[in-house]
């Protein structure tokens, strides 16, 4: 069986995002009145806090390093070369993984609210990923560099679940065809399954929206179906997840999502690593 | 167990001055004996002594069990500076297009497996009324085992796992990993539900049993105070479990069983037919039934919120044998296909049941996952 592997020390898990960075990511998202690229930091923002959340076990120990998360940015310079690079600033990181221990002791800042405006009622709400947009949208090269975590990763841990890459992007590609790299990605594997590639399509098309489709539709456009092309399908731990959230997911849906509004990023997300709830 | 963790049960059973009841918790092997006292210093006597045993032996099969040894330290807390993770680029092959022969190519998986057996009738929605007074002693010591994961230390197992010999009840709890001091509430549930029947007569018994529990939690986990941002809101999100009670007692002329759970820790009916056992009854999770990541549980934010709660009842036979079991234990039993699996299960002594429990989770028999189970024998002279 693929897929199975449950999140421990022995295994944790690696999790890689790659986020379009272009200049047009500063146009509004669907669904809520700020940018594409705010509407990504926020909910990576949450993501992260969910999945320390789920890290920490006791007052008196630091969340555990159960999973190793890399945000990747991906954009251009004012001559069109690739920018690609890690989103998160851990001290002491000397790469693009950090471990949810360290995430944990180093965001970019806490960010102070307060619950019903009640002063007594602060709470903090932790940042590590701020918005960006500008240039073009390098995407080969931001999975090269997804490529080299998962290689490095598949030969350090050969027997965890393998690693996750969560692609989002709202436009095409001004490197070239990604679909020979996104199969190169995908044919990597840890003895419980190969990488998972799934991709979030910010674009706003006249496309119906779609969320882990099993089919290309009539309607879609050459880059929305290049993206279904690349995306893998489903494993059944995450097919479950999206059923639960109320997804009709049949079997053979991929990780791949349309026209997605401000929800569909969180759903997305969510279903995406839903390897998290795998810690029992 | 260590003495540490050993000191507050006993604490509890001098306190309790519980009456024919002995804790068996968790975090390793455990195998108990009856406390019968009505003075409270005999009974934290016996405690204490039984407890030294109990630690002398554990000690003893986890020199003699214990095959990985500890993990590396580079997958401990401190595997956060592993600077082979911190270094994508170095050491394997490039991803590059160009050299494509420098990937190795994906192993798949093996095809899925097929189909489990047929769905046995669901689960009765209703509680299951018995008269109290029907409750039937247990007439065997029952058997107690639980190992953690591998990687971790007994500390850190998260099953729980108690019985009251006298009054026929087994409690059995696995904490969610992903919450947080989910040790604490294991522990705390079956505390509080181990001597409290009504726990399992009603969801409003069980209801008030977890808030008990909630507080207990609380109590043992502490308030936090100036503590780091992650703490803090552990604190406030709580902790999650798994959790079965299962009494046996008198009904009408025969014996049988009754179980209250939440989520996907079970109780087996196992049953010689002359040539193997096989299982009678398995409940909540049927055979054939997948263990999913998302089963129910009863949680601290929430400790009445029992809405996952079911209830499930059975005759015994003459010899029959119920394991009250974690979902590691439970999933490998349901869906094993090696034939010693229940005999291992219905049989096998303390020591070589967590021996097997070890070397199966390494050959990926079971789910690496805390493995707790509670054993109850029923004689042949029944009837």
């Amino acid at each position: 069986m693929t897929y199975e592997r449950r999140v421990d020390r022995h295994n944790p898990s690696c999790l890689v995002f790659l986020v379009d960075q272009s200049a047009s990511m500063q146009e509004p998202i669907l669904g809520a009145p700020v940018s594409k690229a705010e509407a990504l930091a926020d909910q990576l923002n949450g993501l992260l806090y969910e999945l320390i959340q789920r890290c920490t076990k006791s007052l008196n120990e630091p969340p555990r390093p159960y999973f190793a998360i890399s945000v990747i940015g991906y954009r251009t310079d004012p001559k069109g070369q690739p920018i690609v690079g890690s989103v998160l600033q851990v001290p002491g990181a000397t790469g693009p993984l950090c471990w949810t221990t360290d995430l944990a002791n180093n965001p970019l800042r806490l960010n102070e609210h307060f619950r019903d405006g009640d002063p007594e009622q602060k709470f903090v709400v932790p940042v590590w990923v701020d918005a960006l947009a500008s240039g073009g949208t390098p995407v080969c090269a931001a999975i090269d560099q997804a490529g080299r975590i998962a290689r490095s990763w598949v030969d350090r841990y050969p027997d965890s679940f393998p690693p996750i890459v969560i692609n989002l992007s709202d436009g095409e590609s001004t490197d070239g065809d990604p679909t020979e790299w996104s199969t190169r990605l995908r044919s990597m594997a840890t003895s419980d399954g190969n990488v998972l590639f799934f991709n979030l399509d910010l674009s706003s098309s006249s496309a119906q929206p779609a969320l882990f489709p099993a089919a290309p539709q009539p309607d879609w456009n050459r880059f929305s179906r290049l993206m279904f092309d690349m995306s893998s399908p489903l494993p059944d731990v995450l097919l479950s997840a999206a059923q639960a959230q109320g997804f009709a997911a049949p079997p053979g849906a991929r990780g791949f999502g349309l026209n997605a509004d401000f929800r569909s990023v969180v759903t997305f997300l969510n279903v995406g690593t839903a390897i998290g709830h795998m810690l029992r | 167990m260590n003495r540490s963790a050993a000191a507050p049960v006993a604490r509890d059973l001098a306190r309790d001055l519980a009456p024919a009841v002995v804790i068996a918790v968790v975090v390793s092997l455990v195998v108990t004996s009856q406390v019968s006292a009505a003075d409270g210093m005999l009974a934290l006597l016996v405690a204490v002594g039984l407890l030294a045993v109990v630690a002398a032996t554990f000690v003893a099969l986890r020199l003699e069990s214990d095959p990985a040894g500890e993990p590396a330290a580079s997958t401990g807390v401190g595997g956060a500076q592993d600077s082979g993770v911190g270094s994508a680029p170095l050491g394997g092959p490039t991803f590059m297009p160009a050299t494509g022969a420098a990937f190795a190519a994906g192993r798949p998986g093996p095809a899925a497996g097929a189909a489990g057996p047929a769905r046995w009738p669901a689960a009765p929605a209703k509680p299951i009324l018995w008269q109290r007074s029907a409750a039937l002693a247990l007439r065997h010591e029952p058997l107690a085992v639980s190992v953690p994961k591998l990687g971790n230390t007994d500390e850190e197992n998260e099953d729980a796992c108690a019985f009251d010999r006298a009054a026929g009840r087994v409690v059995v709890a696995d904490g969610a990993s992903s919450s947080f001091a989910s040790r604490e509430w294991s522990r705390a549930l079956c505390a509080e539900v181990l001597h409290d029947a009504a726990a399992v007569d009603s969801a409003g018994g069980l209801g008030a049993a977890a808030t008990r529990a909630a507080e207990r939690w609380r109590a043992a986990v502490g308030s936090g105070g100036d503590v780091a941002w992650w703490a803090k809101q552990g604190l406030e999100r709580g902790a999650f479990a798994t959790f079965i009670a299962v009494e046996v007692a008198r009904v009408g002329k025969k014996e049988g069983w009754r179980a209250a759970a939440v989520g996907d820790s079970c109780v087996l009916q196992l049953r010689h037919d002359g040539g193997a056992w096989q299982i009678v009854t398995s409940f909540p999770v049927q055979p054939g039934e997948e263990f999913t990541s998302h089963p129910d549980l009863l949680q601290t934010s929430a400790p009445d919120d029992v809405e996952g709660l079911r209830w499930a009842k059975g005759e015994l036979a003459a010899g029959d044998v119920l394991v009250v079991a974690t979902d590691a234990v439970s999933e490998w039993a349901l869906t094993s296909t090696d034939p010693r699996t229940l005999a291992l299960l219905a049989e096998a002594g303390p020591e070589e049941l967590a021996r097997e429990l070890v070397r199966r989770r390494e050959a990926d028999e079971i789910v690496n996952d805390d493995c707790t189970l509670v054993r109850i024998l029923t004689t042949p002279q029944l009837r």
